[in-house]
């Protein structure tokens, strides 16, 4: 691929809450194959909820899809690998908590995140390794 | 991409040094960084003590915006609309340089631009 190595999708302190809000994107990641993105949140006190969606599109025209949605109430880190390769048709929609879809990769990917509650000395830090 | 630009990032494949440009986010105790690996020129300014056995110095150092875009530094960040961020390439104050291992300071960047296009960036650091 172009460009494979690690990428920042979002580093972000978490104080009042968010309403699905987009991070700048990774792009001209062409050729990608697999992914692996992890997220964690540190601190995670004083919030009840943050949710990371992790999309990917193709090309800029392209429709952001959600690939992986990460689900914290609290301090955590978490991780899934998505790669290319799925032989059967998928449907593009959004994910339930904590979910993968596995087969679409496109060429950028970005961070969406949705907190409730306002939390106090956390940090969100959501991090691709693009190979 | 610039003929300036492209000097530039052929003297440093040839005699610049390995640094790391790093922005830490923080809250509490709560700590994250975006890291993205540079070669620079790095030339050593004035020293200082600033308490018993313990100096700092200022260092000048050169970075290519090429290192920089590559890593896509500083990653994501928050969309606004309107847009309110200055070029996100351009390191800020408090911003850190690992330079021989060590985390210093910027102080001061001070890009340059050529028809449009970032060339160069300057940085005075501390540490």
């Amino acid at each position: 691929m172009d460009l494979p190595g690690p990428y920042v999708l979002a580093v972000t302190p978490i104080t009042a809450p968010l309403s699905a809000q987009a991070f700048t994107p990774i792009v001209g990641l062409n050729g990608m194959a697999s992914v692996t993105l992890e997220a964690e949140l540190q601190g995670g006190t004083g919030g009840s909820a943050v949710t990371v969606r992790v999309q990917s599109r193709i090309g800029s025209s392209g429709t952001w899809r959600e690939i992986a949605r990460f689900d914290f109430t609290g301090a955590a880190a978490k991780s899934c690998t998505i790669a290319t390769g799925a032989a059967s048709v998928a449907a593009l929609t959004t994910l339930n908590a904590d979910a993968v879809l596995q087969g679409f990769l496109g060429t950028d990917l970005q961070a969406v995140v949705t907190s409730t509650g306002t939390y106090a000395g956390t940090v969100l830090a959501v991090r691709a390794a693009v190979r | 991409m610039s003929r300036h630009r492209d000097a530039l990032d052929r003297s440093l494949a040839l005699k610049g040094e390995s640094v790391i440009l790093r922005r830490v986010v923080a809250s509490g105790t709560a700590t994250a960084a975006v890291d993205a690996p540079c070669l620079a020129f790095v030339r050593k300014g004035a020293g200082q003590e600033v308490s018993p056995g313990v100096g700092q110095r200022d260092y000048d150092v050169i970075l290519s915006p090429t290192h920089i875009e590559r890593a896509q530094w500083p990653g994501g960040l928050p969309v606004r609309s309107p847009p309110t961020e200055a070029d996100p390439r351009i390191p800020v104050e408090g911003d850190q340089l690992i330079v021989q291992g060590r985390a210093r300071l910027v102080r001061l960047a001070t890009p340059t631009f050529i028809a449009g296009e970032l060339v160069r960036i300057d940085l005075q650091v501390r540490g």
